[in-house]
């Protein structure tokens, strides 16, 4: 049987920008989905103004982080502030399985678009709204930014090191985590449609989503009265852990040992010097009551190596390891990353041939098959003349109105 | 909404979430321990913060909505019984290191025999695939590899980690979405599949802006603490209030002025403002601007922040669409008011206790319901008899002997 796409035959239309709401139809487009992006001429997605674009010149279709969220989509223009647009949108829910949105909570019901409306044309939409806090409540209307759910959500608080402030994680991460629980939710969705023929109103925010990933910390409150704190890089159930220096200007390689075999392998690898044999590292809760000590006693010896060697000989000892690698590393020389083709080289028309993002997921008889990104109201023609069957002289009349801008 | 799904979850802590996702869903999940029980409830924290292997609060966070039995399949026996079991079920989930399933002689391609509408996901550090598929790795290990803790941090300290487990957590969502995506498929096909899911490239995945800074800038980003980097000056992000710290960032051009003239307003209510009265946040172009010059706004702003508490900035931060968010604290989350609202804390009680914790409930609400925390994480065993005895039939005796052999 030649490879399917795993959701061939469904169709998205897509309202959603910026982080979040692109990441998450991705992989519904990645998998096979139809996504219909629906953007404007005079508002372009911010991820079109988002640097790094081609050769440095600012356009909506130049920006690799556009590209890098939205790959295999297509994109339509439509001018939302036009009755007759709203009316175009309305004919496109019609041919839609799923409906998805992140405007600021109201926006979409303003426009005559929310899910009261849409239920109402197809009883059996699938629609989803992602926002930070929620549609309704006493926050719904809270505006963010990037990293504003890791701030509420209790991450920031509990990243960086006990005695200085906390930092924000080096990405808008709630804009990673909230993606995968919507995509979840819609796939459920899906199914249960099949199953039932009812569709439903789907609201994820980041805040939520973000807490499941730190609930163990969570219960500790709620059960113990104790609020966690930053940890820097180490961890309650293995020691040492952490990133060693090694030789050269600011590498590091992460060193993790969990048990007695794991221990005994990182002293072999050290060459079993004197040191490892005090009694106060020989378990686990010893060495972290002297963790300190110990990871000064390690510093030393991995500062004189590479840090691909080091980890060369860690991993022959059977010691968790892995060097601290950046962009340059992933792209040109991870021999894992390029084993496993988690970037494909595909041609975009005016950015040229780069590095599209892969799905980390690999299904064995429905594999991703990722497409390019589109270029602004790229298709345009193909969705309303052909996909609408909006009549060549209707379509023309529209344009020239300002309906598809 | 999942209900009518089975899944066999054999997985350890690097991949409890995907069960999980699917028990809150609806599914029934049975959770799979040796017979000794999970070495993973020896992590931390605890209940009443002693070690206990029953009181794992870790565990019982990413193991509620599953039901539990034991089972070792080293043995002959267990692997007979394993095949009865995934013969019966939908997704078989699991993270041993790969190759141990097909040593055990229940690989994909064997239980698939049986079972064509199977579904099997396999959560591993690098995947089934690839030089690095025998390494050994954990949390820390992947997000240093994934590049992400080059940018996370002090830039006169070590590279940072995110907190608990990231890494673990985003494989097993993103192992949910491809069982998902595996079960449409086998609506349309009828066949199952195998779903291979690598931990470090849900990691790299994450890194989402490095990859192609490089490609097209040729640029790396240190980790610069709560600064923000941009073209020319680096933008503070991170600020010190009279209570604790809140999160905004200083965005000009026409996409910010409207919030930076409702925060100017509200400086210059207590004749604070001074010279931000004056800029024309319309034109002035961030990426553009000095070092200098954007921290002498800065400087106002964060002497500004700190005369008022999270709860005063939230305040008018909310009337008046600033976007700036508290950092929170995880007693602060606990109190929020828009999670009280969205009823997102799940009173459950603990196995072998009688105490009742809140719990995060689902993360996201839908209109027909069906979705939710719907049991408190099993104990060790605790579902053997239906499981075994009820659903496979096995008589008493059997069940003993099994015991007795260390079987379960």
């Amino acid at each position: 049987m030649p490879m399917r796409s795993a959701l061939e035959g469904i169709n998205v239309l897509d309202f959603s920008w910026v982080g979040a709401g692109p990441l998450a139809t991705k992989y519904l487009a990645d998998f096979g989905a139809q996504v219909i992006k629906v953007e404007s001429t005079k508002h372009p997605d911010i991820g079109r103004l988002s640097a790094p674009f081609k050769d440095n010149i600012i356009h909506p279709d130049r920006s690799a982080f556009f590209l890098h969220s939205n790959t295999s989509k297509l994109s339509i223009t439509l001018n939302l502030q036009h009755p007759k647009g709203i009316t175009i949108a309305k004919k496109l829910v019609l041919l839609a399985d799923i409906v998805m949105e992140n405007f600021a909570p109201g926006v979409i019901e303003k426009l005559g678009l929310g899910y009261t409306h849409v239920s109402r044309i197809k009883p059996e939409i699938i629609m989803a709204s992602s926002s930070i806090y929620g549609q309704t409540g006493p926050k719904a209307r809270f505006r963010g930014f990037g990293n504003a759910g890791a701030a509420i959500s209790g991450h920031t608080a509990l990243t960086g090191w006990p005695d200085r402030d906390p930092v924000s994680p080096g990405i808008a991460y709630a804009d990673v985590v909230q993606p995968l629980f919507t995509v979840i939710a819609l796939l459920a969705a899906i199914d249960y449609r099949g199953r039932t023929g009812k569709g439903q109103y789907i609201d994820t925010t980041q805040v939520e989503t973000m807490i499941q990933f730190i609930s163990p910390a969570v219960l500790d409150y709620f059960a113990n009265g104790r609020i966690q704190t930053r940890a820097g890089n180490r961890s309650s159930y293995a020691c040492p852990h952490g990133v060693f220096p090694c030789k050269g200007e600011d590498r590091w390689c992460a060193i993790a040992v969990f048990d007695e075999k794991e221990w005994e392998g990182l002293c072999r690898a050290m060459e079993n010097p004197e040191w490892t044999r005090d009694p106060r590292f020989a378990t686990l809760s010893s060495r972290k009551e002297n963790e300190d000590e110990l990871e000064s006693l390690i510093n030393p010896w991995t500062r004189q190596y590479e840090a691909e060697d080091l980890v060369r000989t860690l991993q022959e000892a059977g010691v968790p390891s892995g060097a601290v690698q950046d962009g340059s590393d992933l792209v040109d020389r991870d021999p894992q990353l390029r084993e496993r083709e988690s970037f494909v080289r595909l041609h975009h028309p005016v950015i040229g041939e780069c590095n599209h993002p892969v799905p980390p997921v690999k299904l064995s008889k429905s594999p991703a098959q990722v497409k390019t990104a589109p270029c602004l109201g790229q298709h345009n023609e193909y969705v309303y003349t052909e996909l609408l069957g909006i009549p060549d002289a209707e379509y023309v009349q529209l344009l020239n109105e300002g309906v598809f801008e | 909404m999942l209900s009518g799904y089975r899944v066999l979850d054999l997985t350890d802590e690097k991949g409890f979430l995907c069960g999980k996702i699917f028990g809150d869903l609806g599914a029934d999940v049975i959770k799979v321990e040796r017979a000794g029980g999970d070495p993973a409830r020896r992590i931390g924290p605890f209940l009443h913060g002693i070690p206990d292997r029953g009181k794992s609060l870790h565990w019982f966070a990413f193991n509620s909505s599953k039901r539990g039995i034991t089972l070792n399949p080293e043995s002959l026996q267990g692997q007979e019984i394993f095949r009865r079991l995934s013969d019966r079920v939908d997704v078989v989930v699991e993270s041993f290191p790969p190759g141990t399933m097909d040593d055990l002689g229940l690989a994909y391609s064997s239980l698939s025999a049986t079972n064509p509408r199977l579904i099997m996901v396999s959560i591993t550090p690098f995947g089934q695939t690839g030089p690095y598929r025998d390494r050994k790795a954990s949390d820390i290990i992947l997000l240093a590899m994934s590049g992400l803790m080059s940018i996370t941090g002090d830039s006169d300290r070590p590279p940072v980690r995110m907190c608990l487990d990231q890494s673990y957590c985003l494989a097993g969502a993103h192992a949910a979405v491809g069982t998902l995506l595996a079960l449409r498929h086998r609506q349309i096909s009828g066949e199952g599949q195998h779903v291979d899911v690598s931990m470090y490239e849900c990691a790299v995945r994450a890194n989402y802006w490095e990859p192609s800074r490089w490609e097209f800038l040729k640029t790396i980003v240190k980790r610069m603490g709560n600064q923000f980097p941009r073209a020319a000056a680096k933008g503070k992000q991170l600020w010190h209030c009279k209570d604790g710290y809140v999160t905004f960032l200083l965005t000009g051009s026409t996409s910010g002025a409207r919030m930076m003239n409702a925060l100017v307003a509200w400086m210059d209510e207590t004749g604070r403002a001074g010279r931000m009265k004056d800029i024309d946040w319309n034109t002035m172009h961030l990426s553009k601007i000095s070092q200098e010059e954007l921290g002498s706004l800065e400087e106002a702003i964060g002497e500004f922040f700190l005369s008022f508490t999270m709860d005063e900035i939230e305040e008018v931060a909310l009337k008046r669409g600033i976007p700036v968010a508290r950092v929170n604290e995880i007693d602060d989350i606990t109190r929020d008011e828009q999670l009280a609202f969205r009823k997102y804390w799940d009173p459950l009680r603990m196995p072998g206790t009688a105490e009742t914790i809140g719990h995060p409930a689902f993360p996201f609400l839908t209109s027909v319901g069906g979705t939710g925390v719907r049991s408190r994480a099993p104990m060790t065993g605790e579902h053997n008899e239906a499981v075994y005895g009820k659903e496979l039939g096995l008589p008493e005796e059997t069940l003993s002997a099994l015991r007795e052999g260390g079987v379960i």
